[in-house]
C-alpha cells in the first residue's frame, strides 16, 4: 500500500471507554459524539490501541492480501482502501485519515492516526472501521439514517446522495433523537429488531445545513469542513425498537414527498440494503439474511418518494405525519 | 449429486421423482413476503424464487423422494392437476440442480 509517513496524534493517559454501534469501546482517545459506556450494556467489545503508521505498514505486506475497497477522487489519488489478509484481519486507510488495522474477529483495532483535526480519523472510525468491527463480531449494519420518534426508531435506506441525512437531521431540528447518520447497526432481539446507536458526527451538505435556519443552532458544534460540514450532534442514549424502514427514493412525479408501502421489492431493497458489501464469508452471509427476514417479518416497510426540487423539509413533515399511523407495538 | 444424468446432462422426470432430495448446509433460504431468498453460501449468489417456488423448495426439503414432494403439494394445491404439478417440481428441481441449491440420491439414498 502506498502511504506517506503520519506523525501519531499525541497519546493521553488512561483509557477512555463508550458505546457505539452496539459495541462497548475502550479507546486511548475520547471519541466525538459516542456516549460513555454503561459497562456490561453492550456484550460485544472492542479495544483500540494506538500504533504507530510505519509499524501498521510493515507488518502488512501485499503477499496474501486481498483489495476490497479502493475509492479514488475524480483525478485518480486514493481517496480509501481496505484490504484484507485472512490471518491479519483488515486494513483500512484513507490519506489525512489514519491507517485502522482490524483484527479478523472485530474485537481489536489498531491505529495510526495523523495529528489532523480529530473529526478526520474519527470520521473514517465511525464510517468504516467501527461498523466493519461490529460486522466481524456477528451484529448487523444497513445503509441508513435513522432518528427515534416515541421512542421507537424510524431508518431511512438509500445508497449516497439521495438525502438520507438531511431527511433526518430535519427531522432531528424538530424534534427527534438522533440515532445514526449513515450506517445503523441493527440486531435481532426478543422485543423486536433493535437500533444501536451509531456516533453522533454528522455529514451534511452545507446548503442543507442553512436551510435549518434558527434550528442550526440546537445543533452541536462545527467540527470542520470538506465537502460537507461536520457537526457533532447527541446521540440518544441505548438501542431502539426499529419501527419502521423507509426507502428513500429521489424523482418520480408529482408534488410533495408521498409515503408508499413497500411491495413486492421488500426482499431485494433490505438485502441491497446492506452497508458492507465487501464482507463475504459464509457466516457474514448468513446473518444478513436472517436479519433481512427478520425485518421484512416484523418491521413495515415503506417507499419515501421524493421528486426532484422537494425540500428536505417537506419530506421530513411527511414522515412524521405518516410516524403517527404506525402500528403501536405490543406491550 | 448422484443422480446419473440423461445425456442431455438433466435428469429424465422419471429419474428425479424418485430421487431423494436435500437441501444442503451451504444452502440457506428465508421467505419474505412476496418471494423466498435462496442463498449458496459457497458462491454469495442470491437467488429468488416465488411463494410457489418457496413452497416446493420446503416440500423438497421435508419429502424422501421429489414423488413425495409433488404427492404433499398435490394436497395443498388442489386447483392443479397432479401431472402438470409433476412436471413444474420436476423443472424446479432441475433448475435448483444446475444452481447447485439441492442435491439428489438415487432410491431415496444419500451417497
Amino acid at each position: 500500500m502506498a502511504a506517506t509517513a503520519e506523525a501519531p496524534a499525541a497519546s493521553l493517559p488512561g483509557v477512555w471507554r463508550g458505546s457505539a454501534f452496539g459495541l462497548e469501546i475502550e479507546s486511548p482517545l475520547p471519541l466525538t459524539g459516542v456516549a460513555s459506556a454503561r459497562p456490561g450494556r453492550d456484550a460485544r467489545k472492542l479495544t483500540l490501541r494506538h500504533a504507530e503508521a510505519r509499524e501498521l505498514e510493515r507488518g502488512w505486506s501485499p503477499e496474501g492480501t486481498e483489495t476490497l475497497l479502493d475509492f479514488r477522487f475524480p483525478d485518480g489519488r486514493p481517496m480509501m482502501r481496505v484490504e484484507r489478509h485472512p490471518e491479519r484481519g483488515f486494513f483500512i486507510w484513507a490519506p489525512r485519515h489514519g491507517r485502522y488495522l482490524v483484527a479478523p474477529g472485530g474485537r481489536d483495532v489498531r491505529m495510526a492516526i495523523p495529528r489532523t483535526g480529530s473529526w478526520r480519523w474519527q470520521r473514517l472510525l465511525f464510517a468504516q472501521v467501527l461498523p466493519l468491527a461490529a460486522t466481524l463480531q456477528g451484529l448487523e449494519t444497513l445503509h441508513a439514517s435513522a432518528v427515534a420518534l416515541d421512542g421507537s426508531a424510524l431508518a431511512f435506506l438509500a445508497v449516497s446522495g439521495r438525502g438520507k441525512t438531511s431527511v433526518a437531521t430535519h427531522l432531528v431540528a424538530r424534534g427527534a433523537g438522533l440515532v445514526t447518520d449513515d450506517v445503523l447497526t441493527v440486531e435481532p432481539s426478543s422485543a423486536g429488531v433493535l437500533a444501536h446507536p451509531g456516533a453522533g458526527l454528522v455529514n451534511i451538505d452545507p446548503a442543507e445545513l442553512e436551510r435549518l435556519g434558527e434550528a442550526r443552532a440546537g445543533f452541536g458544534e462545527t467540527l470542520g469542513r470538506s465537502d460537507k460540514v461536520h457537526l457533532a450532534v447527541p446521540l440518544v442514549e441505548g438501542p431502539r425498537r426499529v419501527a419502521a424502514l423507509y426507502f428513500l427514493r429521489r424523482g418520480g412525479a408529482g408534488k410533495g414527498a408521498r409515503i408508499v408501502p413497500q411491495e413486492g421489492e421488500e426482499a431485494r431493497a433490505l438485502l441491497g440494503g446492506t452497508f458492507l458489501r465487501y464482507l463475504r464469508s459464509p457466516e457474514r452471509l448468513r446473518t444478513h439474511l436472517d436479519v433481512c427476514a427478520r425485518l421484512a417479518a416484523s418491521v413495515p416497510a415503506f417507499d419515501l418518494l421524493v421528486p426532484a426540487g422537494t425540500p428536505a423539509l417537506e419530506a421530513a413533515k411527511a414522515v412524521e405525519r405518516h410516524a403517527d399511523t404506525l402500528p403501536t407495538p405490543a406491550a | 449429486m448422484s443422480v446419473a444424468p440423461v445425456p442431455n446432462g438433466t435428469p429424465g422426470e422419471s429419474v428425479l421423482l424418485a430421487a431423494r432430495p436435500r437441501v444442503p448446509e451451504h444452502v440457506v433460504y428465508r421467505t419474505f413476503v412476496n418471494e423466498t431468498v435462496v442463498l449458496n453460501l459457497e458462491t454469495g449468489r442470491y437467488h429468488g424464487v416465488n411463494p410457489i417456488g418457496g413452497r416446493m423448495l420446503e416440500a423438497l426439503e421435508r419429502a424422501e423422494t421429489v414423488a413425495d414432494a409433488v404427492g404433499r403439494l398435490g394436497e395443498e394445491l388442489r386447483d392443479v392437476a397432479l401431472d402438470e404439478l409433476e412436471r413444474d417440481v420436476c423443472a424446479f428441481c432441475a433448475d435448483l440442480l444446475e444452481r447447485g441449491l439441492i442435491e439428489l440420491s438415487p432410491n431415496g439414498r444419500h451417497g
